[in-house]
């Protein structure tokens, strides 16, 4: 079996939270086996396969745990979409598009480079690197940011419709598909792109969270039949238990991830980024 | 407040600009024309990578291989994402003229 049980559930477990802690699920999925000597790379049509599953599970997480604003936001859409118009009142309609135009530029961007990307920046080495990368623009973010960290009043949705711009939600979207570059993440660089056009550490996280939902979802969905082809033989177990860790760490990582950033910044993740890539970096030079 | 893409249509009643309005209005006319165009050529252009091998694509379009049988799925997703985005610009950015609320 190319993954006993054991690995996929400390895959699984490491997966659903570090996909939505802003430290690269990608990364961390890469470095990991090289550290514990397993016999798994990224690129390994088994593995691919694994990190479907995994992936879609912390996507219905997701889903799951917005359900009631994706509903909302559908919703609003449709009504945009009828009435041919976002009126200026229809949080839930300019969010909805808000998504829309940041994922466009995210997902063409993905279906277009990820094989390449994965391809060139295949190895451990350059994932601890960009981890370190990672950690310095998460520094940066909180540096630069437009807004002083405090907690705010008022619906988030209502402030992040008003607080961005269309051209606010292409930039935010297409920086996204940075993190096809193992070592940066997705929810890190569309937090701190978040704080660059000004929202809060909370909108940020809630913003990142939905505009994750359907670039994880699509991606796992348009991989999904190659778990249940031939390459998902003898790694559907794997993938099912996998998947189910992802989920229970995913679950409570997006209840402590909206509660921390109520009143926390990105700053333990950035040097945790920033020691971790270093130090692997290191121990891979050594 | 009305979105900036509304107001060359909303001006058509205003007399005075009425030049000044045809012409913002016929650019956007011609704006609208141009994404539908635009949305169902990358629409076909995705029917087109969806139902060819990469060796029948012409040699001209991105993906072409010459002797691969392989079908590029994801760049068909890709073309007919950008279609439909282009059709829902469309869409939108001709919506005729409103009638504004008593409170606007």
């Amino acid at each position: 079996m190319p993954i006993s049980y054991w690995q996929a559930i400390v895959l699984g477990l490491l997966q659903g939270f570090s996909e939505l802690f802003p430290i690269s699920s990608l990364g961390h999925s890469v470095i990991l086996p090289q550290l514990l000597g397993w016999n798994i790379h990224q690129n390994d049509s088994y593995f691919i396969t694994f990190l479907v599953a995994t992936h879609l599970a912390t996507a219905l997480v997701l889903l799951g745990f917005f359900w009631r604003d994706w509903l909302r936001i559908l919703r609003g859409l449709g009504r945009s979409l009828r009435d041919r118009e976002i009126a200026p009142d229809d949080t839930d309609a300019k969010l909805g598009w808000l998504l829309v135009v940041g994922t466009i530029p995210a997902g063409l961007l993905g279906l277009l480079l990820e094989h390449k990307l994965r391809s060139v920046f295949a190895s451990a080495q350059s994932a601890a690197f960009f981890l370190m990368i990672n950690g310095l623009l998460l520094f940066a973010a909180e540096a630069l940011r437009r807004r002083a960290p405090q907690a705010e009043e008022g619906d988030p949705d209502d402030r992040i419709a008003r607080r961005i711009s269309w051209r606010d939600a292409g930039g935010v979207g297409t920086i996204q598909a940075a993190a096809l570059v193992p070592g940066i993440s997705r929810s890190g660089v569309t937090m701190g792109a978040g704080l660059l056009v000004g929202l809060s550490n909370e909108d940020a996280a809630r913003y990142a969270f939905l505009l994750a939902t359907p670039i994880i979802g699509a991606a796992a969905a348009l991989k999904l039949p190659e778990l249940f082809g031939s390459q998902g033989n003898g790694v559907r177990g794997p993938a099912l238990v996998g998947a189910l860790c992802a989920a229970v760490t995913a679950y409570l990582s997006v209840r402590f991830l909206m509660r921390f950033f109520e009143t926390n910044r990105l700053t333990p993740f950035a040097a945790y980024c920033l020691a971790a890539g270093l130090a692997c970096t290191l121990y891979f030079l050594v | 407040m009305p979105q900036p893409g509304r107001i060359a249509f909303r001006c058509l009643c205003d007399r005075r600009t009425e030049s000044v309005s045809c012409a913002v209005v016929e650019r956007g006319r011609l704006l609208v024309w141009l994404a539908v165009l635009v949305g169902l050529a990358l629409i076909a252009l995705a029917v087109v990578y969806w139902a060819e091998p990469a060796k029948s694509l012409p040699s001209w379009l991105p993906g072409h291989e010459a002797g691969s049988n392989h079908h590029h799925v994801k760049h068909g997703i890709a073309s007919f994402l950008l279609g439909l985005a282009c059709l829902v610009f469309a869409w939108f950015r001709s919506a005729g003229p409103r009638p504004r609320s008593a409170a606007a």
